[in-house]
């Protein structure tokens, strides 16, 4: 290992082969430079990545942290390279991890480190840039994280819990440092003006390092790290948290002292995260109505309407079918699917009520397992290609900024699957049988933990959106709210209604006796209209009033009323998982 | 001491008169020539399982008489306050969708029926999906007819003050049911649906909870394992799947349904049930005349029995709805000749 002078620069250039790459692709040259200035550490990486289309190549570099940071990540590939720089380091020997990640690397960051050495005559010097040690952690804490194959944000490894580091810089390793936690005021829109020590989640050790929130420690030996770990709430989305520290005892005995270098985390605030399957229903289409085995190519359906047979040259309609086991508990299949070859109408029969397709199913499709549940078959949906003319879509452009202002992101959920769902002209079963049966099979997430499904649909009825109670699964009726309002609004209808209707999975409004809704005429932001949960949409002559297209959505918030005060505080609050 | 006097006959009056008031509204509710009187059957249900009503309608007047078309369902249970059930699972909707069936006009003179025959755990009468109704205990049931009924009003609304939310036109006399609690085999069944119920934070059960893996084998442990219990034969139509969602091929639904009836040859729904299989030989037909290897013969034997089927309820069912529904399966058949046609037509495999 070189001890260097702060004098020079010298530079350790390593040129290094990729190892352990993808078996087949071809390895590429990356390069990691370290050098220092004083006690400033400074490297670079490069490499040479190509991507496929719908993926980014990244570089990533961190120092005394032997993990991928999130990094730079472009689509544009190539062999630009990333620079880091650290200043302030403690003397002693340091680590620089560089990262890099590419269709080479299969899509997973391939990380290779070097090592560098800040000698006591670099010692860091005090200065306004020159912390005294590093108290890192991330800005977001998720009360859960319920889906197997997503991430913490960054610095998160487990529910409810935010990793601290600590890290010397200026001062000396071997350093007694305090560290304090404290309730900063909340930062919501709703409720203000805030005030510190407002958590909602006092219980336990919630708030605390390891029970305290006031911890003695000494700083670690250079190039290396301790960690602590901050409880955080595990429902209390909104609650927020700041780590300060300093090597001044007052900080802990002292309610004046103040501190200009005090390292500080941030703010660190609780977040709640739901994913959110969206589905939709086919504009035209029919239920099939005796079972469509694999290797057949008639199929028996209920309407013919909307099917087009072949003309001359032109083929019949494109056709896809949707299958779901009756209760959910199982795949859903369609087809085409993949890199299968397309489903067209070859004939139609309409005394039969019967279509000839164009190649034999690939997998069978069912009629209804009772004749009194029309509603369990698997479907038939013509398709042009174009969502918008093929689809009942709902729109969830409000609700995702909706929640976020009560600390809960909405996820979409990952999956390949298009969420098809059977045409149905008009759900009506007096019971919502057909509803919660419907949700059920078409969910494709149901049951699975804060997982909430929004399903466009055409009709129900005269409301615009329904929800089932106790079901993770609203609706949103795109037929109805099209012919309740002009074209130009309905989009916007749309996204009110399913916001609303999403809301109800949350179960608000308990306290109302309103089935959900609530009896408020004011919203928080603007109490000249209505809460966004208000039982009634419409005025005396039936019209949906203005204000439910206006692209607007809020929730009351009245901490006068005795059970219900706000929406948004439920959810902020509500357990988990959901349902 | 005169003026004292009559101011104490007045309040004396004034008392009279309310009190006169709510002893007679009920009466007045239900208007002097029409009766309406509700009869629950059985009067005693096991937890979970949901009684059928029969509404008998009396139009003593001389005119002809039609019922207006919601029905509201006013509980009283021994313990706990009176509540309007809920008849549907929809969130905006949850008591305005119940209605009477039609016709609902009696003529002069005359006397009407209107059912809602309970024949599986789901299904009527819907009031049965109220949580409420399935814990165990006893309950008094009356129904209120209505020409309209808003939902956002009905909910806040105590029971007891449920006409000044709606305008009740008629008040059906007062039923008493029993709910009683499961045990022995029945209790480990209904095991399965309180953990169901528990998922959706209730302390009950409702038909509303159905999907998930406890019902799954909750169906099948029923037909399996306890086919004398009175689930049993209520999910003879519900079961249709297996655990990973195959479906069960007809054939093995109609082993279930015969295990059942075998065990059961009372069962309360076995007309149901024996409408059931005669639509699994259906479906059986259905697959003979289908796919690569269709057979046109065996597809029409099936046919020809499930037709048989059909007729013998239509003729001798006691229940006018499973009649109608025979009726209308067995129309729908396709003669001999179209199955042959269909299965000829069929374009070859590739």
């Amino acid at each position: 290992m070189l001890c260097l002078k702060s004098a020079k620069m010298a530079s350790l250039s390593v040129v290094i082969l990729a190892m352990c790459i993808a078996p087949g692709a071809q390895v590429s040259a990356q390069q990691l430079t370290v050098s220092n200035s004083g006690n400033t550490i400074n490297a670079t990486i490069s490499a040479s990545l190509t991507g496929t289309i719908g993926h980014s190549c990244c570089l990533s570099l961190s120092l005394d942290y032997p993990f991928p940071t999130g990094g730079a990540c472009t689509d544009a590939c190539g062999n630009a390279p990333l620079h880091g720089s650290w200043s302030c380091n403690a003397v002693g020997q340091h680590t620089v991890t560089g990262c890099w990640l590419g269709s080479e690397t299969n899509y997973q960051y391939t990380c290779t480190t070097q090592s560098i050495t800040i000698g006591p005559l670099d010692h860091a010097q005090p200065s306004p840039g020159c912390p005294l040690f590093d108290l890192t952690a991330g800005t977001k804490v998720l009360t859960h994280l319920y889906n197997p194959n997503d991430t913490y944000p960054n610095g998160q490894v487990q529910d409810a819990q935010m990793p601290l580091t600590i890290r010397a810089r200026r001062a000396d390793p071997g350093t007694t440092i305090y560290l304090q936690v404290t309730d900063p005021p909340d930062s919501s829109q709703y409720g203000g003006p805030h005030t510190p020590d407002d958590n909602v989640d006092v219980s336990g050790t919630v708030g605390t390092i390891a029970g305290s929130k006031q911890v003695t420690m000494t700083l670690p030996p250079s190039g290396q790290s301790t960690t602590l770990t901050l409880q955080a709430t595990d429902y209390a989305a909104g609650d927020n948290y700041r780590v300060k520290g300093s090597i001044d005892p007052q900080l802990l005995t002292n309610p004046s002292f103040q501190c200009s270098d005090c390292p500080d985390t941030g703010v660190i605030t609780a977040w709640k995260r739901v994913y959110l399957e969206t589905d939709k229903m086919f504009r035209k289409g029919t239920f099939v109505t005796q079972d469509a085995l694999a290797g057949d190519t008639q199929v028996h359906v209920a309407d013919l309407t909307n099917f087009v047979a072949p003309k001359g040259k032109t083929p019949g309609s494109s056709v896809v079918l949707v299958h779901a086991p009756t209760l959910g508990k199982g795949p859903v299949y369609y087809e085409p699917s993949g890199s299968e070859p397309p489903l067209t109408v070859a004939k139609i029969d309409k005394k039969k009520l019967l279509l000839t397709i164009s190649r034999p199913l690939a997998r069978t499709y069912h009629a209804t397992d009772d004749p009194t549940k029309p509603w369990r078959a698997d479907g038939v949906g013509v398709v042009s290609g174009i969502p918008s003319v093929d689809f009942f879509t709902p729109n969830t452009s409000l609700t995702t900024a909706l929640y976020a202002s009560s600390f809960i992101e909405i996820v979409p959920s990952s999956t390949s699957d298009p969420g098809y769902v059977p045409y149905s002209a008009n759900l009506t079963n007096p019971q919502a049988t057909d509803l919660i049966e419907a949700g059920w099979r078409w969910c494709r997430a149901y049951g699975q933990p804060n997982r909430l499904c929004v399903i466009g649909g055409a009709k129900s009825g005269t409301n615009p959106g329904v929800r089932v109670k106790g079901e993770p699964v609203s609706w949103t009726w795109v037929s109805q709210i099209e012919s309740l309002v002009a074209s130009s609004n309905a989009p916007t209808l749309n996204a009110e209604s399913t916001a609303h209707e999403f809301t109800h999975a949350w179960d608000v409004n308990q306290g109302f006796n309103m089935n959900g809704h609530c009896a408020e005429e004011a919203y928080y932001q603007n109490h000249n209209l209505f809460c966004l949960m208000h039982a009634d949409w419409s005025d005396m002559s039936g019209n949906v009033l203005p204000q439910f297209f206006d692209g607007v959505v809020g929730f009351h918030y009245d901490v006068g009323l005795l059970f219900t005060p706000s929406e948004y505080l439920e959810v902020r609050q509500h357990q988990e998982p959901l349902p | 001491m005169r003026q004292r006097g009559k101011c104490v006959t007045e309040r004396g009056l004034r008392a009279l008169f309310l009190i006169a008031s709510l002893f007679c509204i009920p009466a007045f509710g239900n208007g002097p020539g029409v009766s309406v009187q509700l009869n629950v059957v059985p009067t005693h249900v096991l937890a979970g399982i949901r009684p059928s009503f029969r509404i008998d309608v009396e139009n003593r007047t001389d005119t002809d008489v039609t019922l207006p078309r919601k029905v509201l369902l006013l509980v009283t249970p021994s313990i706990g306050k009176p509540f309007i059930a809920e008849f549907s699972g929809s969130q905006e909707t949850p008591y305005s969708t119940a209605e009477l069936p039609v016709p609902r006009t009696i003529k002069a003179h005359s006397h009407g029926e209107f059912m809602f025959a309970a024949r599986t755990l789901d299904g009527p009468p819907g009031w049965f999906d109220d949580p409420r109704l399935n814990a165990p205990g006893t309950y008094r049931l009356q129904l209120l007819l209505a020409d309209s009924v808003v939902d956002s009003r009905v909910g806040p609304t105590p029971a007891f003050k449920i006409d000044t939310a709606v305008n009740i036109l008629h008040r059906s006399s007062e039923a008493v049911l029993t709910v009683e609690k499961p045990e022995g085999d029945d209790a480990k069944l209904w095991a399965y649906l309180l953990v169901l119920a528990q998922r959706h934070h209730s302390a009950t059960w409702s038909a509303r909870y159905r999907g998930g893996s406890e019902w799954e084998k909750f169906e099948a442990e029923a037909i399996a394992k306890y086919p004398a219990s009175p689930y049993a034969p209520l999910v003879v139509r519900a079961y249709s799947e297996r655990p990973g969602g195959d479906r069960l091929p007809p054939e093995e639904r109609l082993a279930n349904a015969r295990r059942v009836l075998q065990a059961q040859p009372d069962a309360p729904n076995r007309e149901d049930i024996q409408l059931f299989m005669a639509e699994m030989e259906v479906t059986s037909a259905e697959h003979a005349a289908s796919g690569p290897k269709a057979d046109a013969k065996r597809a029409v034997e099936l046919y020809d029995r499930a037709r048989a089927d059909f007729e013998a309820l239509e003729r001798s069912s006691s229940d006018p709805e499973i009649r109608a529904r025979s009726r209308e399966e067995r129309e729908l058949l396709p003669s001999a000749d179209d199955v042959r046609e269909l299965v000829t037509e069929r374009p070859p495999a590739s």
